[in-house]
């Protein structure tokens, strides 16, 4: 079975086998008569699919003769060795704008202008570059480089450069801040259909900073244990991905496991650590580990 | 679909669910000051010993320190002499247990002491526990109490120490 590229290569060589003949018929049986106002526009079709190198090959043509060499340079779209030859041999001719005509009928405008591109007098290289054109354009690769903007607990705010190497898989790092101070957070999402459920894992930090003033704006009490919060994390997160190629739109949950210091423990226990006759005092920080729910929505946008 | 409902309900229940905090505390120090030791009158035959006993943190104040429910490892115990007392080179020896009041469950013994002839003269009996022992099971009851049982030339009069406890552990919720 001849495939489909086969198949057009051998429409092409047939097409220009055709024209061929037409040119030949034409010198052989001269018709003035032909010249209509129609052949006219049949010229003009031809001259609009064909490039400009037959027309700029006979600057000094007599007016009469001037739609000669456009119509010749829609058969030098096919071929430009045979188009010159046409274009020596049909000069003079004025049976010519007939088989222009017929060779504009006969080839649509696109098809002659991508014929004419680059085709030698080989009617298999000719079939080849119909081949091309009709060939289905290739699919877009993927932006690979975006930007992510996202909102959360205990992420806070981040701004990341993503990368998606792949459809299904992408990597993020950045940094942000959770009305405490300053962090950072990096992290690889799977997403096993290119959209939709996704599975996350990421890794960030947050570097201590006073917590008083957040404190004392959700109307609590200020403590020297907010004096320095800062922690790491890890989330496991579920979620959805809606959108693929230039903007993403997430919504991700699950759990997260907090960890860090607990700084001036002794010193918030000061006051109420000394009652009567016992005395307690932290003589070292402790560390503490939490484990709980969190969720982030967010959006990415790939520019590259 | 309603099985994926119900499945989907179910793992987020267990996300949320799945609270929890921990805290490890390296060094807390627990002390009780002014421990009232009953005097021993001279005419008790052998060697006199008295065992007073205390509750720490009985206080609600400080009572997050009973928060701690794994892990409660004695490291270290400190007998300081308080009031008139300059030396504590009268005692013997020292035995402190960790127990809960009414309690079928025995005491845990957490030290043993016995002085050195050759030691220097100080008003501080201070013991590092090389293998420090866990008392989780007794700290986290309601009521704990700490006996020391002390023995040697004791005074005849009532006197005090302050008592302390170096712990680790872990408050978990």
């Amino acid at each position: 079975m001849r495939s489909s590229a086969q198949k057009i290569a051998f429409v092409g060589s047939l097409l220009a086998a055709l024209i061929a003949a037409q040119n030949a018929r034409a010198n052989e049986q001269p018709n003035p008569a032909d010249q209509t106002p129609s052949d006219a526009g049949a010229d003009d079709r031809v001259n609009r699919v064909g490039s400009d190198a037959g027309a700029g090959q006979m600057p000094d043509m007599a007016p009469a003769d001037a739609y000669v060499p456009q119509a010749d340079s829609g058969l030098a779209d096919i071929g430009d060795a045979t188009a010159q030859s046409d274009a020596g041999e049909l000069a003079g001719s004025t049976s010519r704008p007939e088989a222009t005509h017929r060779e504009a009928r006969e080839i649509s405008p696109a098809r002659g202008a991508d014929v004419g591109s680059g085709a030698g007098p080989s009617t298999q290289s000719e079939g080849m570059s119909v081949a091309a054109m009709i060939a289905p354009p290739l699919p877009k690769r993927l932006p690979i480089f975006g930007l992510m903007a996202d909102v959360g607990v205990p992420d806070g705010l981040i701004g990341s450069l993503v990368i998606r190497p792949k459809k299904w898989v992408r990597f993020c790092a950045g940094g942000g801040a959770n009305s405490i101070s300053y962090g950072w957070r990096t992290g690889i999402t799977v997403l096993p259909f290119g959209r939709g459920p996704s599975a996350s894992l990421e890794y960030g930090g947050y570097q201590d900073g006073n917590a008083n003033a957040l404190a004392k704006k959700l109307g609590f009490n200020g403590s020297p244990v907010l004096d320095r919060v800062g922690y790491q994390y890890l989330n496991a997160h579920l979620g959805l991905d809606f959108g693929s190629r230039r903007f993403v739109f997430f919504i991700h949950g699950g759990v997260s496991v907090l960890w860090g210091q607990i700084h001036n423990l002794d010193a918030a226990l000061a006051g109420a650590g000394a009652t009567g006759t016992t005395e307690v005092l932290v003589r070292q920080d402790p560390s503490a580990k939490a484990v709980g729910p969190s969720v982030k929505l967010g959006f990415i946008g790939y520019v590259w | 679909m309603k099985l994926r409902l119900i499945f989907a309900v179910s793992v987020l229940a267990a996300l949320f669910g799945a609270c929890s905090f921990e805290a490890d505390l390296p060094d807390v120090q627990i002390t009780q000051r002014g421990l009232i030791v009953p005097g021993v009158p001279q005419t008790t035959l052998g060697s006199p010993s008295s065992t007073p006993s205390f509750f720490p943190l009985s206080s609600s104040d400080v009572a997050w320190a009973k928060g701690m429910k794994t892990e409660v490892l004695v490291h270290r115990v400190q007998i300081v002499a308080s009031g008139s007392l300059s030396t504590l080179d009268f005692i013997d020896c020292v035995h402190v247990t960790v127990a809960v009041p009414a309690s079928s469950e025995g005491a845990i013994p957490i030290m043993d002491y016995e002085r050195n002839e050759e030691a220097p003269s100080s008003s501080v009996i201070d013991v590092n526990i090389p293998a420090p022992v866990d008392i989780a099971t007794v700290w986290s009851a309601d009521k704990t109490v700490i006996e020391l049982q002390m023995a040697g030339q004791l005074p005849e009069q009532d006197w005090t120490v302050d008592v302390t406890l170096n712990l680790s552990g872990k408050i978990s919720y």
